[in-house]
């Protein structure tokens, strides 16, 4: 659980602190952005660091990181696979393409696995011609297959 | 000998396809045959079934291969494609190509073409003219312009821009901004993001028209997450613009001031909102806001903001530099001007169309599209995202712009045409709109928050053969109700395609066309 996926600094409050002050934002999104991107996802810990820097409430904060998918409460997977299961994308048979991938990737859905692979759902990445399509990591593919799924994933696995 | 240029994409969505490996493969390849060649990463001509479509230059123009993957890249070369181009994967004169010769581009005219963060080239492009031109009208006279040229909003709502731009210039204030909405969310577009790879500089030239015409010296490109590529080229193309003395303290040497800045997204339809998007700038959550006020009266930080969507901005060079008279020109009714229209789903020639205003969607289907990828006879149509209409065969003569669209009970939103075999099941895609708004609905009213989940049930129910006469009713009244207590169109517009879907589909949902035709 405590696993760090590579490309990413362990959490350090004294470290957070200062790269929040070079920063210099007291608007709570970017702040949280700048702290996921460090770190991999938001500690609880970064909560009450934001909220100082921001000067409001933990509250506040804690609304800003539940109302975004994007920002993430537990450690970062080391592959993270956002598959598009739009409209578009549905057309070009991603509803039986996703349940093929949680089999092929041994994975479900939309459920974190801290330092593993993750499956998550989103909702159109531009690629609306070539679905299946998926942003693994921040590379797009297009015209996905099942086997090549697996193939960038375990090449993934093992490189980073 | 001077080299031969080949340019290959660096288009995501042709990257997402092998792109940067075909690059690879041609360099390599050349470099054994001791080939002298220049390869320039341009963004998409928008043909995607094409891509990576890869293009050398010839005395004659510009020849393209289509689609080139990694084995093909020796056979290519062997037949010595950079001078004879007898491979079965050309396509001939890639200008001179079916699919793009007939088209209007007029946003999209250096999308593909040119090298995308070279400056010079985007001037021998006529980039910077419209905002030469800009920076010798006052601002009345350029929103104006504006104005007289017909544009409207192409994020979905289609408000004329030139009377937003003029109440923010009519506002006065020590502050305002210029908001670019990139969020691009809807399902089935992804012209903002092409131009924003291909051709970035259009967007800083319309933001800076902008901000001339109202008065403003900051502005904010809000784009999402799901756009790396995107982000990244905006901002190195905006570090390239005040370097060039373009952004900054002064406009190309003018009086003017102003700067730009690239805000990340971070997962939330909503944002792309305006009023969501403003509350989201300023680091909260998407909230949207109740109107009035208006953003333009009161937006980001309490000032006068000008929020359009990317192809409204990126249409504003073109306006200042070719006239008002030139713009209307295309376009009929009050839909003036080109639509870029994104032709996607199960298609066989997907991308980007540009036309004026105006044709149908028949027409649209028969001349680019040309079936779908499958092979299977097409069944419905969604146009505008999302919250767009589905259309069944019987509508497919439907005019392609605003009111046209709104007459047949739809939508242009921004401009998407999402394609469907005979394999869907359109029960599910009414199930679909339903969960969708369910996921993305920012919470602040009931009808669309709690009514989407409500609607999600009903589906089901129906779908299941429960009752199925009460629970059709249940489900045409929630969808009342979301309509009309909804505070926007995230909640207002979801019964758009669960009643198109429901009323043009009555089979899928195991209903008498009479019965739903009688209760929609
Ligand atoms: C739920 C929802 C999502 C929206 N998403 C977008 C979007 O992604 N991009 C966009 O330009 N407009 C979007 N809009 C429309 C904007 O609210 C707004 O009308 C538009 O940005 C104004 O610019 P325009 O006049 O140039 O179209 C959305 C509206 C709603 C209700
Ligand atoms: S309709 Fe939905 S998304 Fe729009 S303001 Fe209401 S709850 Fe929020
Ligand atoms: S709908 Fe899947 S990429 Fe757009």
């Amino acid at each position: 659980m405590n696993q760090v996926a590579t490309g990413f600094r362990p959490w350090s409050t004294q470290v957070a602190m200062a790269i929040l002050e070079s920063k210099a934002s007291t608007l709570i999104l970017p702040n949280l952005q700048t702290i996921q991107k460090e770190f991999g996802f938001i500690p609880h810990e970064a909560i009450e660091l934001v909220s100082k820097v921001c000067n409001v409430s933990r509250a506040d904060v804690h609304g800003v990181v539940s109302y975004y998918t994007d920002l993430r409460e537990t450690p970062a997977a080391k592959v993270c696979v956002k598959l598009c299961v739009a409209e578009a994308c549905q057309a070009n048979g991603v509803r039986e393409f996703s349940v093929a991938a949680e089999q092929v990737l041994g994975i479900k859905l939309d459920q974190h696995n801290p330092g593993g692979v993750e499956l998550e759902a989103v909702y159109c990445l531009g690629n609306c011609v070539l679905g299946p399509t998926a942003l693994i990591n921040d590379t797009l593919y297009g015209r996905l297959t099942t086997e090549q799924l697996k193939a960038i994933v375990e090449t993934k696995l093992e490189n980073k | 000998m001077t080299s031969i240029k080949v340019f290959i994409p660096q288009d995501s969505a042709s990257k997402s396809v092998g792109a940067d490996q075909v690059a690879i493969e041609i360099l390599k390849v050349a470099a054994a045959k001791n080939l002298d060649i220049e390869i320039i990463r341009n963004g998409s001509r928008g043909m995607l079934w094409l891509e990576p479509l890869v293009e050398v230059e010839t005395k004659n123009g510009r020849v393209g291969f289509g689609p080139v993957s990694v084995s093909d890249v020796q056979s290519l070369i062997d037949q010595d494609f950079l001078n004879q181009q007898t491979h079965p994967l050309g396509i001939g004169l890639v200008d001179e190509y079916p699919w793009l010769k007939d088209q209007q581009r007029l946003t999209f005219k250096r999308v593909g073409v040119i090298d995308p963060l070279n400056i010079d080239d985007y001037q021998k492009f006529d980039g910077l003219l419209g905002l030469k031109k800009a920076l010798k009208l006052t601002p009345e006279e350029i929103t104006k312009l504006v104005t007289e040229s017909g544009l409207r909003g192409r994020g979905g709502a289609g408000f004329p821009a030139g009377i937003k731009w003029n109440t923010v210039r009519v506002t006065a204030a020590d502050q305002k901004y210029i908001c670019a909405n990139a969020d691009e969310g809807d399902s089935g577009t992804f012209a903002d993001r092409m131009l924003m790879e291909g051709d970035p500089f259009t967007l800083i030239e319309g933001m800076t028209i902008a901000a001339i015409a109202v008065g403003a010296t900051q502005g904010f490109i809000y784009i999402r997450s799901e756009y790396p590529d995107a982000i990244d080229k905006m901002q190195t193309a905006i570090k390239i613009a005040r370097e060039f003395g373009w952004l900054g303290e002064s406009v190309l040497s003018s009086s003017y001031q102003f700067d730009l800045e690239v805000v990340v997204g971070a997962g939330s339809y909503v944002c792309g909102e305006e009023t969501a998007m403003l509350e989201s700038l300023e680091g909260k959550r998407g909230m949207v806001r109740a109107k009035p006020p208006l953003p333009a009266v009161n937006g980001l930080f309490g000032k006068p903001t000008v929020i359009n969507n990317v192809l409204t901005l990126a249409s504003a060079p073109i306006i200042l530099n070719k006239g008002a008279e030139f713009y209307k020109s295309y376009g009929i009714g009050r839909s003036l001007g080109t639509q870029v229209f994104q032709i996607a789903g199960n298609v066989k020639q997907g991308g980007i169309v540009e036309l004026a205003f105006g044709i149908t969607l028949e027409e649209l289907l028969n001349k680019y599209a040309l079936g779908t990828h499958s092979a299977r006879p097409i069944k419905a149509v969604q146009i505008g995202g999302p919250l767009g209409a589905y259309f069944p065969n019987e509508l497919f003569d439907v005019q392609l712009d605003y009111e046209s669209l709104l007459q047949k009970g739809g939508m242009l939103g921004h401009g998407g045409i999402v394609l469907f075999d005979d394999s869907v099941d359109m029960g599910q895609q009414a199930r679909f709109a339903m969960e969708f708004c369910a996921v993305e609905s920012c919470g602040k009213c009931t009808p669309c928050r709690i009514g989407s989940t409500r609607g999600v049930e009903v589906i089901d129910k129906i779908l299941n053969n429960e009752n199925k006469k009460e629970n059709l009713s249940l489900l045409i009244d929630l969808c009342e109700t979301m309509t009309d207590g909804s505070l926007c169109a995230m909640g207002g517009l979801t019964p758009l395609p669960v009643r198109s879907a429901l009323k043009h589909f009555a089979d899928d949902f195991g209903l008498e066309k009479e019965m739903a035709n009688v209760t929609t």
